[in-house]
């Protein structure tokens, strides 16, 4: 519909298709414009994860980025290596989005001893844990200043599920590395995960 | 560790882990060679290696489970439906409430949107939930906060929109402003109506208190979510099990009856003994019983058997309790006793007896002795409260007229809830469509017959008038057979409820399409009188302003409306809604290019930018004001980074060719961009006055001129632009050109 006296206020096409588009055909600048939209995509679609694991469904980060690639390329086709480089973009800002919730729960208030809620005053929140994300993104942090790459294919891996092939073409390294550097970079985290420290670190 | 020695470790690592079980040791010994620091760190790894992906993804899972629904920031800049969430307003165990806008890149409407923590939507919840909104559609009462819309999430999560509330809490409206006893007693007999006009039509409100009342800044009372804490908590209660329970967990004891605290089914009685307590609260500023901190059974025996003080008990100053004593305790003690049926049998009957007291006539809740009348009689002898009691009877008077209104037809509410459906398109496909769509057509048709169904229901005449105004967009050269009709349908709107800003807009918007620019600046002009910020009021009201010379009071009151509270609400970029602001600062960068100010131009658009950096319009824009200043590389620039975006968008084609056409080695790329956009037309879009903008910049004035004028035929959208463009400056000398600016002159009346 037509308001103004002028038509300047059209509405824009999909940006986000047009972008990503961009960005395939290997225009960097996209990236930086790229990622908001990707991250208030992602963090809508987060808030589906309530509900999978309520009705008994875990539904894992990083079926989250695929399907959030589904949405975006909005059905069209798209190159490997574009497809990858998208994937790697989604799986570091999952791993932000995460990291923020972990950060605002472990923060969060108790509620004061307050007998009765009312409509408009209470706040409820799944049972408190231990946020064990924060101990994993500071051991990745620690990973990527002993070596960079390895840290970057434990978050393409794990916050986006990026197979081998996909981590080889953003990385531009041969998928026999990706492995080998994997598991090194897996059981190194999952030491220091599993150091009894690690879980009250936040 | 350093990074060197890090890798040698991993070496060794994935060396030991190839060689397998057998030779590992004898491989470790070799290859650490006695340092045992280094075969300590080898070893530990390969301990853990079986371990370790399943820590991490335990982590992962564990953030994933935990994640909620609803946390604080996160859903600021969502979209629900077609609802941007802006800002939290409040927060239940049952949902959120978040300040939102409806932005489906049509139509911005500040609402309030109450997104429901759900875990379990099946399909029955979501179908009572549809119901159960529907009935609550039909509560139109200037004194009950409209229910807009609702529906499901695409994550599955019921919400409920509601009209937004710019306003005070009731009591700290009542502080604010030092409101008498007589003062408050007349807000809260409006109150009394709005829940004697639910009651009418069997909805209960469930959870009256103070804290869901609120005054708008013109003194209105405004109650909230009316019937929506039966529909939420029998949303989160199937079975009702442990009802008691969780009546505490949800709803504030302060304000429950005694048969609520028991559990007991709620009737309309229930709320008349809210009704009373917020009255109690209101006139002495204390609650009946202290039950802040209180076990659930003191409590159940507090409001279930014991005795408040009455009003004239609970306040200190004697001049106050003297004013309480008598009627107004009586009255109060009335609507809150223990036995449903001996309270008011209605709160038109508590409110009728209020406005006894206020009259000084005897009231109903007191035992009828003679001496009391007597006593009324005198008073009212001496007192000097006629004028004031005529203009309560008046306003008593005037009263029935809210409840005359019959109730609305589920059946206008299930066709408008289609045909908005309908409606809900992909910008993409907006763009590229030709002639009406037809699902817009079958739109239109459900909104008429909504609206012959009930002709006084608002919504379905927005609706329609919307839907129309929508579709002429697609074929504006054959508008003519909808066009009154959509006038009609705004206009209609207005005579139903002259204080919906959006109304105003639609109507604005018809006659703007009308050319009939004086009254659609009145009719813009309305609506942001009700809303500073009813966005294509504001945009076409102020470049109107700008046309008729007046740019400095645009662009105070678009400064205005960017100062606003709103506007500013959020400063994470990261978020969508940001975008609002983007468009302000965009048309801030419109007006000041429109009057020469170009390089505030540029700088307004930037700052657009830098909130949105894909608003392509502020590339225009600023692309515009480049060209002005002699930049011809930085605009061309500023047009292409535009229509990268957006390849159809014929503004910045128009503009990049009008550029090109100015630089004589490349006017054969503006021939070629004339030609696009003569085929666009000739495909049904209205882009004949950009075809003459590049026509104007190839110096081809007769050129330009006749297709201005075929513009001005179909009443192309964009035309009147010319008052101010720069670009039209060759043309301005022709006769032919004066008498088209005669034509779209906004001063006609």
């Amino acid at each position: 519909m037509r308001v103004t006296i002028d038509d300047y206020w059209m509405d824009q096409p999909q940006t986000i298709t047009a972008l990503l588009k961009r960005h395939d055909q290997g225009d960097e600048q996209a990236l930086g414009e790229l990622l908001p939209l990707v991250y208030s995509q992602l963090r809508r679609m987060a808030g589906a994860l309530m509900r999978s694991a309520s009705s008994g469904q875990t539904l894992q980060p990083t079926a989250l980025v695929h399907e959030a690639f589904l949405k975006m390329s909005a059905g069209e086709e798209f190159t490997a290596s574009g497809k990858a480089h998208f994937l790697a973009l989604a799986a570091r800002v999952m791993r932000q989005i995460l990291v923020d919730h972990a950060r605002s729960r472990a923060s969060a208030k108790r509620g004061g001893g307050k007998a009765f809620a009312t409509l408009n005053e209470a706040i409820v929140y799944p049972a408190e844990r231990a946020p064990a994300l924060l101990a994993l993104d500071l051991a990745l942090d620690a990973l990527s200043k002993l070596d960079e790459r390895k840290a970057r294919m434990i978050e393409m891996r794990y916050f986006g599920g990026l197979t081998g092939e996909e981590i080889a073409c953003v990385l531009g390294v041969g998928t026999a590395t990706v492995t080998r550097d994997l598991r090194m970079a897996e059981a190194w985290l999952g030491r220091e995960l599993g150091r009894p420290e690690a879980a009250s670190k936040q | 560790m350093t990074p060197e020695r890090f890798q040698q470790v991993g070496h060794i690592f994935q060396d030991a882990v190839e060689c397998g079980e057998t030779g590992r040791e004898a491989f470790l010994a070799e290859a650490c060679a006695g340092d045992a620091e280094l075969e300590a760190e080898v070893r530990s790894l390969l301990a853990n290696a079986a371990e370790a992906a399943g820590r991490i993804v335990g982590a992962l899972q564990e953030a994933a489970q935990t994640f909620p629904p609803g946390d604080v920031y996160g859903e600021v800049g969502l979209m629900v439906g077609p609802y941007l969430l802006v800002r939290q307003i409040g927060s239940g165990g049952m949902g959120t409430v978040y300040q939102a806008i409806r932005s489906d890149g049509e139509f911005f409407q500040t609402v309030a949107v109450k997104l429901v923590h759900v875990g379990m939507a099946t399909r029955s919840v979501l179908q009572r939930f549809r119901t159960e909104r529907q009935i609550l559609a039909n509560l139109t009462h200037p004194n009950i906060t409209v229910l807009l819309d609702g529906g499901t999430s695409s994550e599955g999560r019921p919400y409920l929109v509601m009209e937004y509330i710019e306003g005070e809490l009731l009591l700290d409206w009542c502080e604010r402003n030092r409101l008498t006893i007589r003062q408050r007693i007349e807000l809260f007999r409006q109150i009394c109506s709005a829940v004697h006009f639910a009651h009418e039509r069997k909805v209960i409100h469930r959870d009256l208190k103070p804290g869901n009342v609120m005054v708008t800044p013109a003194g209105l009372p405004k109650l909230l979510d009316f019937g929506i804490a039966k529909l939420l908590m029998e949303e989160l209660l199937p079975d009702g099990a442990a009802v008691t329970e969780t009546h505490f967990r949800l709803m504030t004891p302060d304000y429950a009856s005694p048969e609520q605290v028991r559990g007991e089914p709620v009737t309309e009685a229930s709320d008349i003994y809210s009704l009373g307590v917020m009255l109690y609260e209101l006139l002495t500023g204390s609650r009946p019983f202290a039950l802040a901190g209180r076990a659930p059974s003191e409590i159940e025996t507090a409001v279930c058997t014991g005795t408040a003080p009455p009003p004239s008990h609970a306040v200190r100053d004697p001049k106050l309790s003297h004013e309480l004593a008598g009627d107004l305790d009586n009255i109060t003690r009335m609507a809150m006793r223990k036995e449903p049926e001996r309270r008011y049998r209605s709160a038109m009957e508590l409110s009728e007896d209020l406005a006894r007291y206020l009259e000084g006539r005897p009231v109903k809740a007191r035992q009828d002795s003679i001496s009391y009348r007597a006593s009324k009689w005198l008073r009212r002898r001496r007192s000097t409260v006629a004028i004031a009691a005529l203009l309560i009877a008046s306003a008593a008077a005037g009263l029935p007229n809210l409840f005359r209104r019959p109730p609305v037809s589920l059946e206008a509410i299930s066709l408008c809830d289609r045909a908005r459906e309908l409606t809900r398109m992909d910008a993409r496909i907006r763009r590229q469509q030709v002639g009406i769509p037809p699902n817009l057509r079958q739109a239109v048709s459900l909104y008429e017959k909504a609206t012959r169904l009930d002709p006084s229901y608002v919504p379905a005449w927005i609706g329609l008038s919307e839907t129309i105004e929508f579709a002429i967009d697609f074929d504006q050269p054959r508008w003519r057979e909808l066009a009154s009709q959509g006038l009609k349908a705004a206009q209609e709107c207005i005579r139903l409820d002259p204080g919906n800003a959006k109304a105003w807009e639609l109507v604005g918007n018809a006659y703007n399409r009308e050319w009939n620019f004086s009254a659609a600046a009145d009719a813009f002009r309305r609506a942001l009188e009700l809303n500073a910020l009813a966005p294509y009021a504001l945009r076409s009201y102020t470049t109107w302003l700008g046309y008729t010379g007046r740019t400095d009071e645009a662009l105070k009151l678009v400064r205005q409306a960017l100062s606003h509270p709103m506007a500013m609400s959020n400063p994470d970029p990261h978020v969508i809604s940001g975008r609002s602001r983007a468009i302000l600062l965009s048309h801030q960068g419109m007006l000041l290019l429109r009057s020469g100010r170009y390089q505030e131009a540029i700088e307004s658009n930037r700052q657009a930018l830098e909130i949105e950096a894909t608003y392509r319009i502020a590339n225009w824009i600023a692309g515009l004001a480049l060209e002005a200043l002699g930049d011809f590389t930085g605009a061309e620039k500023e047009f292409r980074l535009a229509l990268a975006v957006a390849p159809e968008d014929t503004r910045p084609l128009a503009a990049l060719g009008h550029l090109l056409a100015r630089l004589p080695q490349r006017r054969s790329e503006a021939l070629e961009i004339e030609k696009q956009l003569l085929d666009l037309h000739n495909r049904g879009r209205s882009v004949l006055c950009h075809a003459a903008i590049v026509r104007a910049g190839r110096r081809d004035i007769p050129g330009a001129l006749d297709l201005l004028e075929r513009s001005a035929g179909d009443q192309e959208g964009p035309l009147p632009s010319i008052l101010v463009d720069q670009r039209m400056e060759p043309l301005r000398p022709e006769p032919r050109f004066q008498a088209l600016v005669d034509r779209v002159r906004p001063f006609r009346r």
